[in-house]
């Protein structure tokens, strides 16, 4: 099919293009209150095409994209290159080059199960094991998808990726009896997985502690105190943070003057024995090799000890601004600190298990959120606390943050075990 | 863009018709929806512009119910040489080798119906080059504008068509929804701010006539927000505008009486049917006939036709919404609430147009009853969660009012949090202004987004701000 569409668009004189090739195959089974209620399997070929037109002698270039979202004749094609093309020359933007291949070449990371849905029920049942008669998963919702993409354009990029992954939304759910607070003796927390591979042993230690956290979630009390105090964050709270940090210093953000931070500005004002951070960003596992315009990936450092070290970002305004495409990437690493994990926590502070979201907003400089669970550590004893939020500066919180020296690792990010900040407010 | 019902749909109909035939015995309940959505989408910055069209939701779906459960098979290809394929992939998921015990699903007969709906543009069908020179213009009105260093304006058409077959059921609809954005970005002395602004109406002439409108609003907010602090956390009086009332309308009870969430024992809502959860000057209703806007279909992914739920009465929980499948485990008559992503993914409960019902007060009068709080405006983002009714929603910006008047100093982020009912039970003031917005997407956890709209008048309440 991809010869079919470039026969065409070379026949309408279009010499500079991008086509993608989407081939995906995803089985699912949905249970409720641990009992199976729906199974699926979906199978899509799709295809995504951008037509650019060099216009004004090489200084603009034109582009309109389109999708085939299913098998259409020749003629449907080439009403849809045509109606691209005039679109295309009222779409303009600074002349930039499209990405230069290196030829064809393929990047694997898949694993393949021989009866789907069958291996869906046992990691499900992997789950509903680590049950008992009042802790259990309301909710769970496991997705097996399988990804060929194949990403072609007029300059040589031919690159494949074959992928896969087993993701399980899990919803870990508490009842008991809690006189005191009618409105609490049914809880429930929010847990996502994704699995590179088929693990059972991380998928039942995963299960194991989602249903331990939602126990602690009953267990919590409301927190009876304001003020300030010192907050752990860790996981994907982590990440978050991380990420929004950065983000301000795409390509994009720089062209658009969404930030004025050069390369060798001071980002993060550390005082003395915090961590300094240093984040890279990387491709995600073998498969993900090449960005959406045929960048091949490689690691870039963004924040060298808290300095900005890079800028990031796609092809088009990377032209723009001189500077070398690093493509699109969301895996981050963050490096690890100083202290260990007990030394971290020596001190009175709060660790989050779980919020309604992480809410950091580099631009008003802000960082809080809802908490549904956390441990409070008065410093002797520590028990389970919610019902509370936690906010404060984004610029002071890093100012005096500190990184464990013990590390986790997710389909997404590295980054250190636990991030203390200091000083948030506690209403 | 299409301007009517999808062709290739039509064109599908009797592929469909004859995969329903094949099956329709075989199975207790057979329904197949295709779907054909393409979304054109224009959009012009200070530097550049571009067009596309997305039509990755463009597929058919089959449902079976056997032994207690229902299977899906989704593909984007199917023909008449398919179909023994087809027949095959579905009878592969219902003899899938499932050991888990299975939830006893059993769907009522549907009732028999055979409709064609339509809602197209109101007034002319602009073409690509009219809208990109309409967005030109309106971003060239923020060059005039102080402290602006970018700006960008998108123009958005959704084209929905949708065919549902059951053995009861042949329904059609074409829905046609045009809307647009705008941005700004100000800078000052080492400081960037961004605000953005949304206009939708049924004709594509009016959203582009009112854009311009927003220019200077959109710009004098994003100035504004480079002065703007981060709110004191404490208890505050607040006025919420018509955004934040709508954002609290669907992250307090709208996720809380979705009712496959009763099913999984997922919502506290489900024992408080028929008790007071709300101050008695609130009502809230949602539906896709209960206003027009973004998600103001005809029927819904499961072939129901559009409903209007009241969900609070003057303060008492009535009811929830649900799809088929909620409504048939609990015995209720479905809302017209299900809802999938796209043609690839499941049916769920969903939101649609939530909001509170107007009262009778004056937001001037509203203001003037605050001695130290805040108006409260512009929706961020929020979470739910339907078991123990905690609730967070984030406003871009508040506006402070001291005695009973606004000072002009504007804080942000303003993040909400508390107890759903403490908030709602708080409501003293309701006004008679109302407003809906469209330009929300709404997941189900962090998954499954669908377009909503949700709004209301301005509400007088106490919340915590942290």
């Amino acid at each position: 099919m991809i010869r079919r569409i470039e026969k065409i668009l070379k026949a309408k004189g279009v010499d500079k293009y991008k086509i993608t090739e989407i081939n995906e195959e995803k089985y699912e089974a949905y249970y409720s209150l641990q009992k199976l209620e729906a199974t699926r399997n979906t199978e899509s070929l799709t295809y995504e095409v951008t037509v650019y037109l060099a216009l004004n002698d090489n200084k603009m270039l034109g582009s309109a994209s389109f999708n085939l979202p299913y098998n259409m004749t020749i003629s449907q094609i080439e009403k849809k290159v045509d109606e691209a093309i005039a679109s295309a020359k009222i779409a303009v933007a600074p002349y930039y080059e499209l990405v230069e291949g290196v030829g064809r070449k393929t990047f694997k990371d898949s694993f393949a199960f021989e009866n789907p849905l069958a291996e869906i029920d046992k990691v499900a049942n992997i789950f509903f094991k680590e049950a008992s008669e009042n802790k259990k998963f309301n909710s769970l919702e496991v997705f097996y998808k399988q990804l060929t993409l194949r990403l072609v354009n007029s300059k040589g990029v031919d690159y494949k990726k074959i992928s896969s992954v087993l993701e399980v939304e899990a919803i870990p759910s508490y009842d008991g009896i809690k006189q005191e607070d009618p409105s609490n003796q049914k809880v429930e927390l929010y847990k996502y997985y994704k699995y590179p591979t088929l693990d059972k042993e991380k998928i039942q230690k995963d299960a194991k502690e989602a249903l331990a956290d939602v126990e602690k979630r009953f267990k919590a009390k409301k927190i009876d105190f304001n003020g300030n105090m010192n907050v752990i964050l860790r996981d994907s709270d982590l990440n978050q943070l991380i990420g929004n940090l950065i983000s301000l210093y795409s390509y994009n953000a720089v062209f658009s003057k969404a930030t004025d931070k050069k390369i060798g500005d001071v980002i993060q004002d550390a005082k003395r024995g915090a961590d300094k951070l240093t984040v890279t960003l990387m491709p995600s596992s073998k498969a993900n090799r090449f960005d959406s315009d045929g960048v091949l990936l490689e690691k870039v450092v963004i924040l060298d000890k808290g300095v900005l070290a890079s800028y990031f970002g796609n092809n088009q305004y990377a032209q723009y601004l001189g500077l070398k495409p690093t493509g699109n990437m969301r895996y981050k690493k963050l490096e690890k600190g100083k202290k260990t994990a007990e030394e971290l926590k020596q001190e009175p502070h709060i660790e989050i298990i779980s919020l309604s979201g992480i809410q950091v907003d580099p631009y008003a400089d802000y960082i809080g959120g809802e908490v549904r669970l956390a441990n409070y550590f008065d410093g002797e004893k520590s028990y389970p606390i919610f019902g509370f939020s936690f906010s404060g500066s984004l610029t002071e919180s890093l100012k005096e943050i500190t990184l464990s020296k013990e590390t986790t690792k997710a389909t997404d990010y590295e980054m250190p075990r636990y991030a203390l900040l200091k000083d948030l407010n506690i209403l | 863009m299409q301007k009517s019902f999808s062709k290739y749909l039509k064109s599908k109909k009797p592929v469909m018709a004859s995969l329903l035939e094949r099956l329709k015995d075989k199975y207790e309940h057979v329904g197949i929806l295709g779907t054909d959505t393409l979304t054109t989408v224009c959009y012009v910055d200070y530097h550049s512009s571009n067009v596309g069209e997305d039509s990755n939701d463009c597929g058919f779906v089959i449902k079976v119910v056997h032994d207690g459960i229902y299977s899906e098979y989704a593909t984007n290809e199917l023909t008449m040489r398919r179909l023994d394929k087809i027949e095959e992939k579905i009878d592969e998921l219902v003899k899938a080798n499932m050991k888990t015990k299975k939830v006893g699903l059993k769907l009522a007969e549907e009732e028999k119906l055979t409709k064609s709906f339509s809602r197209k543009n109101k007034g002319k069908y602009l073409n690509k080059e009219e809208i990109i020179t309409a967005l030109k213009e309106t971003v060239d009105l923020f060059k005039q504008e102080e402290k602006i260093v970018h700006a960008g304006a998108r123009f958005m058409v959704e084209e929905i068509s949708k065919v549902y077959l059951s053995k009861n059921k042949d329904l059609e609809q074409y829905y046609f929804f045009p809307s647009a954005f705008i941005y700004s970005v100000a800078a000052d002395q080492g400081k960037t701010q961004m605000f953005y602004n949304s206009v939708d109406d049924i004709s594509m002439s009016k959203v582009l006539k009112e854009l311009p409108k927003k220019v200077k609003e959109t710009a004098s907010v994003a100035r504004e927000l480079l002065v703007a602090e981060n709110p004191e956390p404490g208890i505050y009086d607040v006025i919420t505008a018509p955004s934040i009332t709508g954002l609290i309308a669907h992250e307090a009870f709208g996720h809380g009486v979705e009712m496959d969430q009763f099913v999984k024992d997922r919502a506290l809502g489900k024992e408080y049917i028929d008790k007071p959860v709300a101050s008695d000057l609130v009502s809230m209703r949602d539906g896709a006939a209960s206003c027009f806007a973004i998600a103001s279909y005809f029927f819904d992914d499961d072939g129901v036709l559009a409903g209007d739920t009241l969900v609070i009465d003057k303060g008492i929980l009535k009811t929830g919404i649900s799809d088929v499948n909620a409504a048939s485990m609990l015995g209720t008559k479905p809302t017209g609430n299900g809802r999938r992503q796209a043609y690839d993914h499941k049916t769920y409960t969903r939101m649609t147009n939530t909001f509170f019902e107007p009262g009778k007060d004056k937001l001037k009068d509203m203001i003037k009853s605050i001695e130290d709080g805040y108006l409260i405006d512009v929706t961020n983002n929020g979470m739910e969660d339907p078991k123990n009714w905690q609730i967070q929603c984030t406003a871009t910006i508040g506006r402070e009012i001291k005695n009973g008047k606004l000072t002009g100093k504007v804080v942000s982020p303003v993040i909400m949090s508390g107890y759903v009912i403490d908030l709602l039970k708080s409501i003293s003031a309701v006004s008679d202004d109302f407003k809906v917005n469209s330009g929300g997407s709404c997941g189900k956890g962090y998954k499954e987004w669908v377009r909503v709209s949700d709004g209301g008048p301005y509400l007088k309440a106490k919340v915590k701000i942290g």
